[in-house]
């Protein structure tokens, strides 16, 4: 469900980009952080259906995933989070704020203009 | 050709929660967000709460049930304005969006309320990623769920201010840890409030309460 409301809102952030513009989309590059629980087959699948009778059906869902870093705010140390245990491995304060991975954004389209 | 358009794919929902937000502030009234999974307890929290509170503040519901008006009929007895959204028919949607949020309360009469409560949809993934522009969102967990929640959905529990254990009634029957349980939640969110309640003994209420006219009065003052 929470794929197909992204792939709902991917469709129409990308009809407002092009308005009227005539051109057939081929590929769509997103960056995904992994906090937001998203998996890639499950959204691909999605877009498939929603995208059906557009100028995006036969786009290529392109996803990076990025992953999930955190800052010390007591010892100042950056380091990626692999597991939800927002705790700093270097000196154990859970003073940890969040630098990447709540991304969920549509970095660029490739377009053919027709 | 690539275009760059960098876009966040949420967007549309994030300015509305923004405008919200601002709605709320002007009006002075405190808007809290209920999540949980579905069952946990959301309408019988909201349903005490209100009970405890009407006499002093003025307070209205916001019910996002997706399938069915069940949760405003339970609710219709308390005697505060309820407004059900109307979801999607078709997309059984499994979180409110910040514009029928927007929409709910515009038909209040926000200048004469203190207290909004929102329930949202039983789930803790969508209503995540979803914000409302409440003021404060409150995840609730129920003992029966276990101690893993946390860990399995850290994005609630991060942009949550308070957890509320519900059915701690039923300790003495389940093997689940409430210590485990606050320590997971903890190291997913270390602000977290933490508020044992049950809201069919009313155990625990009084604290959760205070938070809530606490907030309330920081919400007068600004
Ligand atoms: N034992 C016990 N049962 C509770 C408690 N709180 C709620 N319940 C029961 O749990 C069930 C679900 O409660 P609801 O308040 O409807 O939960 P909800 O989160 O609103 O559910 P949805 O709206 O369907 O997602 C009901 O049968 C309640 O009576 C509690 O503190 N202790
Ligand atoms: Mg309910
Ligand atoms: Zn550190």
């Amino acid at each position: 469900m929470h794929e197909l409301t992204i792939a709902e809102n991917i469709k129409k952030t990308i009809e407002e980009v092009l308005k009227d513009k005539k051109a057939v989309v081929t590929r769509i590059n997103l960056r995904v952080g992994k906090l937001r629980a998203v998996v890639p087959e499950a959204l691909i699948f999605c877009f498939k259906f929603v995208a059906e009778g557009s100028s995006m059906e036969n786009a290529e869902l392109k996803i990076q995933e990025i992953p999930v870093k955190g800052i010390c705010k007591k010892c100042d140390r950056d380091f990626v989070i692999d597991e939800p245990l927002f705790i700093c491995p270097f000196c154990g304060s859970n003073h940890v704020e969040l630098l990447s991975g709540r991304e969920l954004e549509i970095e660029s389209i490739e377009i053919e203009e027709g | 050709m690539e275009i760059k358009i960098l876009r966040r794919v949420l967007a549309a929902n994030e300015a509305v929660a923004k405008s919200n937000k601002e709605l709320f502030s002007q009006h002075g009234v405190l808007v809290l967000n209920l999540m949980s999974s579905p069952g946990s307890g959301k309408t019988c929290i909201i349903e005490q709460s209100v009970e405890a509170l009407k006499n002093d503040y003025r307070i209205a519901v916001i019910i996002g049930d997706i399938t069915s008006t069940i949760d405003a009929q339970r609710l219709s007895g308390l005697g505060v304005p309820i407004i059900q959204i109307n979801t999607e028919p078709f997309g059984g949607e499994c979180h409110l969006e910040a514009s029928w949020v927007r929409e709910a309360a515009l038909s209040l009469n926000l200048q004469d309320l203190d207290l909004i409560f929102i329930e949202n949809v039983g789930n803790l993934v969508c209503p995540a990623e979803f914000d409302t522009g409440a003021d404060k969102n409150v995840v609730i967990v129920s003992l029966p769920e276990g101690e893993d929640k946390p860990l399995k959905y850290p994005l609630m529990f991060r942009i949550s201010s308070v957890l509320l254990v519900n059915k701690i009634d039923l300790a003495s029957v389940l093997d689940v840890d409430k210590k485990t349980l606050h320590r997971n939640a903890l190291q997913v969110n270390p602000n977290l409030q933490i508020f044992d309640i049950s809201a069919k003994t009313g155990e625990g209420f009084d604290a959760w309460l205070k938070w809530i006219e606490a907030e309330l009065r920081k919400k007068r003052q600004q």
